[in-house]
This record gives structure tokens, sequence and C-alpha cells, in this order.
């Protein structure tokens, strides 16, 4: 079994298969069928007729329907026209269900016709209404088949090879079908009459005829048509309705147009009358030879500008604007003799010109038209089944007269605010451009009618003017607004070319973009010195917060430890040894201070024997054994001297048992009175003073204890005969000082304080608010000496105060000369780390 | 309620002061009677104070908080010692004696005691802390008192003990503490007076 390649991916696959069966890829052409039935034709074969009617069913759609309606108003326009009917047996003769069936059979000679003229040549058009018909209808049907190929030729050529001599008048009548000359006659001697109300000139036309481009086509469809209102050739194979739309939507330009048509004929006309002479021989000859070949349409020379941007503009359009009338026509009657085409020059050569002669009137007044309509036809169903799949119909393009103006329009003026759609631009470029007219701009053509720099000249120079819509419509448009100078005034602006009057569209130097390049910014940080300074400080206090600092190790901390045993053991041995020794090294002092020989003075002389003395326990526990030391003597010396009342108060919550102890302690078996605790501080200590009575009115058994025979006479402070406060706060001696100042009146206040208070109520000793006190152990010392020999707890508590002492005196200046060593050690080990 | 506080509060304050530099008729009368109830006011204050103290702790005792053992000793030694100074004799019997003889005077001697090696740990280590002027000062003059007090058994140091110390106290400890006292007393009668006038508001209320 033979195999074939795949040609995608190179794998052999059966050669019965139509595609890969590795990669699904197509094995076979699409045209492989046609290439197999029949071989292909090579240069210089001889074409033989082919039967494609069976392939109709593959044709696509549209050219079936086309070819449809080509056949149903092909036998529509045979019932009332003869001349159609002639063509239907001339259609008949050719083999039927062929690709090209019933289109416009082609004379022989048709590779006489140039090849984009060919192209555009779908088929004939069946289109043939009823006033196209009545037209036809004078030619006689046999004329019609006894027509030589030349002739028929002529049918191809489209209504505006005879047109340029229909819009001159100086042709000549000869060369001007009757119907023609009388509209040329009528518009030009009747300026001022009224237009057509049925819109005899089209609006394209009338658009057209402002710059008077078109004004003769329109007279000579006045002419062929009826009504008017459409040209025959623009007739569709079948009436659809966008033809009735275009005629509803041309109707109020036809009317004013029909205004404005016959001045501009008129001018139109005296233009082409003045130019006579400039007629080439080739057109000249026209109006006597009525064969002529549509090549012969391809002017080179224009007369006006407006000539030359046809000339230009097609050359951008293509075919598309060949389907143009107007633009051929202005083409023929501008074209020079020098630039006919050879093919039309033989074309005029050709033995069968007299026979065109014979039939110039008829050609004009009444086969003109359809030979005219013939071309246009074929091209709007060129253009049909060619653009359709570009979503935009030719004819709006070209045949239309609304959209051919609109898009004519758009496409011949210079217009910058002229819509190319997307859609038009593809139908532009879809189309291919002839040769010919490819050539409309050769050496020697614009010149002469181009008042601006001829492309001829200098051919980089293209005047805005003859911009298509498709350049217009690529230019930077919407980049560019006028009047906001984007670019900036040092931007050139442009002078030539597409762009020119732009500015700074272009970069200044080529590959360079003028403004494109993005920014640079720097990433090196910009601070100044002292910014760059508090960083660094900035920097250094994280480092310094980030730096683990040294944990105090247990040693450091077991070194602590131990000196705090180490001290507590020293002074519990001292003390310790002291107090077990019962040493007595060092003997109590004699001297007493001032304020304890005022104490000790009150007691022994200004005490009344008997009389009530308030005893303010107004201490902690702690001090207890401290002030007990202190106070016993002097309340021991006071109850052998005076045997006082004691009334015993206390201003702490403690103070009623610390009382208590006081008294079993230093005088046991001595009768005291115990107030108890004294709440309320200043507030109880000033109304205690004020009224005893009612600021301790009762015992915690309910008893009134001013009731009791020790207290009687008792109302107010001053009843007192002395007031001994033993307190181990400066606070709290501060309070009674002040709230019985004032009403102690000849009541003695003492206060025998601790050691470390004595200091502080030096100043109201001083001052006078306090009678005597006795401060500590130095204090009660010497009473304790003085007082009859009794034993104290002074003697018994010096040897160990006083070894105390020292040894706390020692091992503070030893310890802090070594603590002095240790610490400038430790900075200097420190200082040499950092 | 606050502005009831606050004029309770200037009211009887004024009434007091009143009767201070008026102490005659009624203003003497109505100060006593205010006076009177402070007290009373003071001592519930102590008894409520009691009784919330028990209430905090009866609550770290319920939930077992950490060291609720110390609440719980806390408590029994509120409840026994109430319970002993409630029974007769009272305050004066020998088991509230006892008590305080046995727990309270040696607990607070014994704190002050370590109060005592403390700052002597202190004053060793001040030096090793910081080395200034002042540092130099306070160190100095601790130590020249503790000179000049230490009884020895030759006596006193006569130079430290009969010029220094009475030096020492005299212009420094006399003088400094008149300032201080003055200091305190001032600052006292300027809080008495904003508590007067409303302006401080220690009973509450902002």
């Amino acid at each position: 079994m033979a195999e074939i390649k795949c040609p995608m991916c190179g794998k052999p696959n059966p050669d019965d298969l139509d595609a890969c069966q590795f990669c699904d890829a197509r094995l076979k052409p699409v045209t492989d069928e046609l290439s197999r039935a029949q071989p292909p034709i090579h240069v210089g074969d001889e074409p033989t007729k082919k039967d494609t009617a069976e392939l109709e069913p593959v044709l696509p759609k549209w050219l079936r329907d086309v070819r449809q309606q080509s056949r149903e108003s092909t036998e529509d326009g045979s019932e009332g026209s003869e001349p159609v009917r002639a063509e239907e047996e001339i259609i008949a003769e050719e083999p039927g269900e062929d690709l090209l069936a019933g289109l416009q059979s082609q004379p022989e000679d048709e590779e006489a016709v140039p090849d984009w003229l060919a192209g555009l040549r779908g088929g004939e058009s069946s289109e043939s209404d009823e006033q196209s018909s009545e037209d036809f209808s004078e030619i006689p049907p046999q004329e019609k088949q006894d027509e030589s190929p030349e002739i028929a030729s002529t049918e191809q050529l489209p209504g505006w090879v005879s047109e340029p001599g229909e819009s001159s008048e100086e042709v000549g009548q000869d060369s001007l079908g009757d119907w023609l000359a009388g509209e040329v006659s009528k518009q030009s001697t009747e300026p001022g009459e009224e237009p057509r109300a049925d819109g005899g000139l089209d609006f394209w036309v009338s658009e057209d005829a402002e710059g008077g481009l078109f004004s003769d086509i329109e007279q000579g469809e006045e002419a062929i048509q009826e009504d008017g209102d459409i040209p025959s050739w623009l007739k569709t194979d079948e009436p659809d309705d966008s033809i009735e739309q275009v005629k509803a939507k041309t109707a109020p330009l036809e009317k004013v147009a029909s205004r404005e048509d016959t001045p501009v004929i008129d001018e139109e006309v005296a233009v082409l009358s003045s130019a006579e002479d400039e007629l080439p021989d080739w057109l000249a000859s026209f109006g006597e030879e009525k064969v002529e070949s549509p090549l012969s349409q391809e002017p080179e020379n224009t007369s006006n500008d407006q000539d030359l941007e046809l000339h230009t503009q097609q050359e951008e359009v293509g075919e598309l604007d060949t389907g143009s009338e107007e633009t051929f026509v202005e083409e023929m009657a501008t074209a020079s003799e020098n630039e006919t085409p050879d093919w039309l020059t033989a074309m005029g050569n050709q033995e069968d010109a007299p026979v065109l002669e014979n039939e110039e009137p008829a050609a004009f007044s009444g086969e003109e038209p359809k030979v005219e309509l013939t071309a246009p036809t074929e091209q709007i169903d060129e253009s049909e089944t060619t653009t359709s799949a570009a979503g935009v119909s030719p004819f709006t393009v070209a045949g239309t007269p609304i959209d051919s103006t609109e898009s004519s329009a758009v496409a011949f003026l210079d217009s910058e605010d002229a819509e190319v759609s997307d859609g038009d631009v593809d139908a532009i470029f879809s189309m291919e451009m002839p040769d010919w007219l490819s050539e409309v701009e050769s050496p020697g053509a614009a010149p002469t009618t181009t008042p601006g720099p001829s492309p001829n000249s200098d051919q980089s120079e293209l005047r805005p003017a003859e911009l298509p819509s498709w350049v217009q419509a690529m230019r930077p448009v919407e980049a560019f607004i006028p009047g906001s100078d984007q670019a900036g005034p040092g931007q050139p602006a442009e002078e030539k070319g597409p762009l020119a009057g732009l500015r700074g569209v272009l970069p200044l130097v080529p590959g360079v973009g003028p403004s494109s390049k993005p920014k640079t910014y720097s990433i090196k940080l910009q601070a100044s010195e002292d910014q760059v300074t508090s960083a660094e400080m900035l920097e250094q206090m994280l480092e310094g917060e980030t730096t683990p600092r040294p944990i105090i190790t247990k040693s450091v901390l077991l070194q602590q430890r131990f000196l705090r045993m180490g001290i507590f053991a020293i002074l519990l041995l001292v003390v310790a040894l002291s107090l077990l020794s019962g040493t007595e090294i060092n003997a109590i002092p004699l001297d007493v201070s001032a304020e304890t020989g005022q104490a000790l003075s009150i007691v022994r002389d200004e005490l009344i024997p008997d009389t009530p003395v308030l005893v303010i326990f107004d201490y902690d526990a702690a001090f207890a054994s401290e002030l007990e030391a202190v106070a016993a003597p002097l309340v021991d010396h006071m109850m052998l001297l005076k045997h006082p009342r004691l009334t015993l108060l206390a201003t702490k919550p403690t103070g009623a048992g610390l009382s208590e102890r006081f008294m079993q302690t230093t005088q046991p078996g001595q009768p005291f009175i115990n107030l108890g605790f004294l709440p309320g501080d200043a507030v109880g200590a000033l109304a205690f003073v004020e009224n005893p009575q009612s600021a301790k009115p009762v015992f915690i058994d309910g008893q009134n204890v001013w009731e009791l025979p020790e207290l009687q006479g008792i109302s107010r402070i001053s009843d007192y005969s002395a007031i001994l406060l033993i307190t181990n706060e400066v606070e709290s001696a501060k309070m009674w000082i002040e709230q019985t100042q004032g009403k102690l009146g000849e009541t003695r206040l003492l206060v025998i304080s601790s050691a470390q208070a004595g200091p502080l109520l030096q100043p109201y000793v001083e001052s006078g608010q306090i009678d005597g006190m006795v401060t500590g152990l130095d204090g009660g010392g010497p009473i304790e000496q003085v007082n009859s020999g009794r034993p104290g707890t002074i003697r018994h508590y010096w040897d160990a105060y006083a070894f105390a002492l020292l040894t706390t005196t020692f091992v503070i200046s030893i310890g802090s000369v070594w603590s002095l060593f240790m610490g400038w050690q430790a900075r200097r080990n420190t200082s040499k780390d950092r | 309620m606050r502005v009831i506080a606050i004029a309770t509060a200037m009211i009887a304050g004024v009434l007091v002061l009143l009767g201070y530099f008026f102490p005659v008729g009624n203003l003497l009368a109505v100060r006593k009677l205010l006076l009177n109830w402070a007290l009373i006011l003071a001592a519930v204050a102590m008894f409520v104070g009691g009784i919330n103290l028990l209430l905090v702790h009866f609550e770290k005792i319920r939930t077992q908080q950490k060291n609720s053992i110390y609440s719980i000793l806390l408590v029994l030694s509120l409840v026994i010692t109430a319970l002993i100074g409630l029974i007769p004799p009272g305050p004066s019997g020998p088991y509230l004696g006892f008590l305080l003889d046995a727990v309270i005077v040696p607990a607070e001697t014994t704190l002050m005691a370590l109060l005592a090696v403390t700052l002597i740990y202190a004053s060793v280590r001040l030096l090793n802390r910081r080395i200034d002027l002042t540092a130099f000062i306070f160190l100095g003059t601790a130590l020249v008192t503790l000179l000049a007090v230490t009884p020895l058994p030759f006596g006193k140091l006569p130079f430290l003990s009969d010029i220094v110390q009475p030096l020492l106290i005299q212009p420094f400890v006399s003088g400094g503490l008149r300032g201080i006292l003055i200091g305190v007393a001032l600052g006292a009668l300027t809080t008495g007076l904003r508590v007067l006038f409303g302006a401080d508001r220690p009973y509450g209320g902002k």
C-alpha cells in the first residue's frame, strides 16, 4: 500500500486517508478532487469547456443565492425585455450548470479585457429592471445576438466610457446620443428650470456635482432611466429593500442636489468644452468609434485637481473605486492619447470599428446605458461576493449612491474627521489594484492638473489632501490633539508624508523614542550629614539595646548572700557573745543630756505625788525592747518618788497589749488603768485631749472607766499632772504635741523616744513644746544609773549595744573600702572590655 | 452622691475649723460632736478593714491561689487573737499577753534586727554601686555618728562625742529637721485647705 508522508509531522500514512492519523493534518489538498478529475491547465493549452454544474452544491451559499437570483431576475427580465431575452439565449447556448452559468457571457476577445476588469465581471447583471429593459427594448434582439465580439466587448464597457463624449457638447451631436444631447442642452439652456420632482439627479451625482465630476453621467442616467432615482446598473439582481431604503434616504438629497446640479453641470460642460483641444485623440475619436475597451479608461493625465485626487485615491482604493463611474468618466475626459493602453489602441484599429460606428447612436442613446450598466453591475456582484465576508458591503463602498457617496467622500475628500470603518479598510486592502490603476500616477500624468507639488517631481512629498482615507485613518490623530502641543515646542513638526503637520510623533533620533524612556531614579539615599549622624546614633542605641547584657551569675548572687550572711553572723556573734557573757566592759555614762535632765527634773521636782499621770504607748512591738528599756528607768523613778495614778492609753492596735506588757515587766504589782486603744489618730487624740470621758467612755466589758476612783476628777487632758508619751515615731509624737498644744495647761509633756526618733523631736524640745525627753539607751542609761541602784535592762544591753555599734562601724568601714576597690576593679574591667 | 460627699466634707471641715478659732457656744458643741463621729467611724473603719482582710484571704484559700497557706495562717491567727481579745478579761488577760510576748514582739523585733543587717550591707555596697560625693558624705556621716555614740570601755571618743556630734546635731540635724517639719506643716495645711475647699477628695469622687 502506498503511503503518504504527512507534511506536518512527517509520519507515513495510508494514501486513502484524507487526514493524518497522527496529527490530523490534511494530507490531501482541498482541490485534490478537481486535480484528479482533470489535469491542470498548462500555459499555452487551449481551455476546454468545463462542466462545473456538478460542483454547484459545493458552492458557497451566497454564491448559489446570487446565481439563483440571477436566474430569477433573468427570467423576470425576459418577460418585458427582449434584449435580456436575447442575452438569455446567449447564455442558454453556453453549457448549463456551469459555475458561471447565468452570468453574462464573455466575448471571445476577452483576453483584451484587463484582468482586473475581468475579475470584476462576475457575471452579467441580470438585474434588468423595467427601465433598463425598456431602454434596451429599442435595440433589436437580433442585433444584440449578431453583435460581433467587439460589440460584445463594448457591452462590457461601462457607461462612463461614452460619457466623456456625452459631457462635452463640443464632442458633437454626432458623437452624442440624442437623448444625451437633449439632456445636456436642456440643462445647459435652462438653468433656472425646476429640478425634477422625481429626483432626476441622484444624490451621489449631486454631491459629486459639486466638484463637477459626474454631472454628465447623471444626465445620461436621466436619459436612460424613466424615474431616474437609481441608476440601473446599481440595481442588484433583486430589487431588495436596500435599494428602496437608499431611495428613501436619497430623496431629500436629490432635491437639494437637483437645485444645484444645473449650474454645476453647466460649469462642467463648459470646462469640458474649453478642454476640447486637450482631449486626446483616442477620446476625440471616441465619438466616432464606438468600440472602446474599458482599458481606455486608464487615464493618467487629469485635467483638474479632482481628477488627480481621483487617480491617487483610486490607486489606493483599487478596484473598489473602479466601480465608480464618475472616476472613469473624468479619466476618460482627461486621458491623453499617449497613455491609451495598447489594447485600446488596438481596439480602435480593429476592423470591426466601422461596425461599431454604425451602432454608435444606438450605443449612446439606447445601448450605451445597457453597456454602461454591465460593468458596474458585475462589479457590484463581484464586490458583494468578495467583500461580504468581511462584513462590509461593497455596494456601500462603490455602488450604492448613499454609501458610495459617503464612502467616496471619506475616501476622496481630505477630511481628517472622515470616518473610515475597519470594514472599509479591509475592503480596500482586500481588493487587488489593477495594473493600469497602479500606473495612474505615472510621470507626466498628475503635473498637468495638480497645483501642488506633483508626485512626479518629488515623490516623497505627499499632499495631505491626497491622502486616502485609510492612510488618514492611520494617522495618530488621537495621540495628537490640535492645540495641545504635547510634544513640546522643541519637537520638530513633520513636513512630509502622512504625519505632516504633526509634531513630536517621530523620535528625533531614529530608533530612539523621544520620551518613552522611563525616568531613572537613583537608589542612593540622599541624606545630609546631620541625618547620617543621627542615623549612626540611632544605630548605636539600637546596638546597645540589642547587645545582651551579662546576666548576674550565681557566683555574684552567692557572693552577695555570703556578704549578708557574714554581716549578720558577725553582728549576731558580737551581740550574742556580749549578752551571753554578761560582760560589763563598757560603762554607762553618767552625763545626761539637757532634755533628759529636764525630764528627770520634772519627775523629781514638779510632779505632784498621787496625781494622775497619763502614759501613752504609741510604739510598735518591734521597738518594745528598746523603748521599754528606755522608759522603764523614768517610770520606775517616778513610781518610786511620786506614786502617780497611771492611766494607760494606746494609739496603736498593739499598744494596749504592749502597755500591759510594760507594766507587768517593769512595774509589776503597781495599779494602773488601761484605757486601751484609742482609734482615729489625730482625731482620736484631739477628742481625748478635749474630753477624755467622751473619747474613751467605757471598757470593753461596758464598765464606765471614768467612774473608777483612779480616774475621779479627770474630765480633760489638763487634769493629768503629766503626760508621758512613749513613741518611736516622729509623726506620732508630733500629733500629740499638736493636738495637746494649748490644752495642757500645767500638765507636763514628757517624751520617751527611740534613738532614731530622738533627733527628729529635738526641735520640739528646744521650742518648749516638749518639756522633757529621754532618747534611746543613751538617754535612759544615766536615769537607770541614778535610779537608786534599781536593776534595769539598759545595763544588760549596754555591752551588746556598744559592741554592736562598734562592729557595725567596723564592718561598714572595711566593707566600704572593699566595695570601693571592687567597684573600681569592675569599672576597669568594663573599660578594658569596651 | 458625689456632691453630697463633697458638701459633707466641706461643711464638717469648716465647722471644725470654726470651732477651733471660735470655741464658743454651738460651734464648740458641733465640733465636738463631729469629732466623736469621726472617732466612731475610725473604729468602725478598722473593723471593716478586719472583715475585708478576712474576706480577701478567704477568697485566696477558696481558690487555692499561690501561697494560700499563709492566708490560712493569717485567718487562723486573726480569729484566734480576736477571740482571745473578746474573751474576758479581754486585752489585759494573760492569753493576749502571751501572744504578744511570744509572737508579736519577737517577730517585729527580729524584723528590726534584719533591718539593721540590711542597712549595714547597703552601707558596705554603697561605694561599690556608686562613687560620688553624696555617697561619701552619707557614708562618712554615718560612720562619724556611729563612732560618736558608740560607748567604749573608756567612754565615748572625746573629739567625736564632744565636738563632732553636737556639731552635727545642732546645725545640721536640728536645722534640717526644722525645715523638714515646717515643710511638712505647710504641706499639711495646704492639703487641709484643698480638702476643705473640695479640690482634693480623698473620700472619693474625682
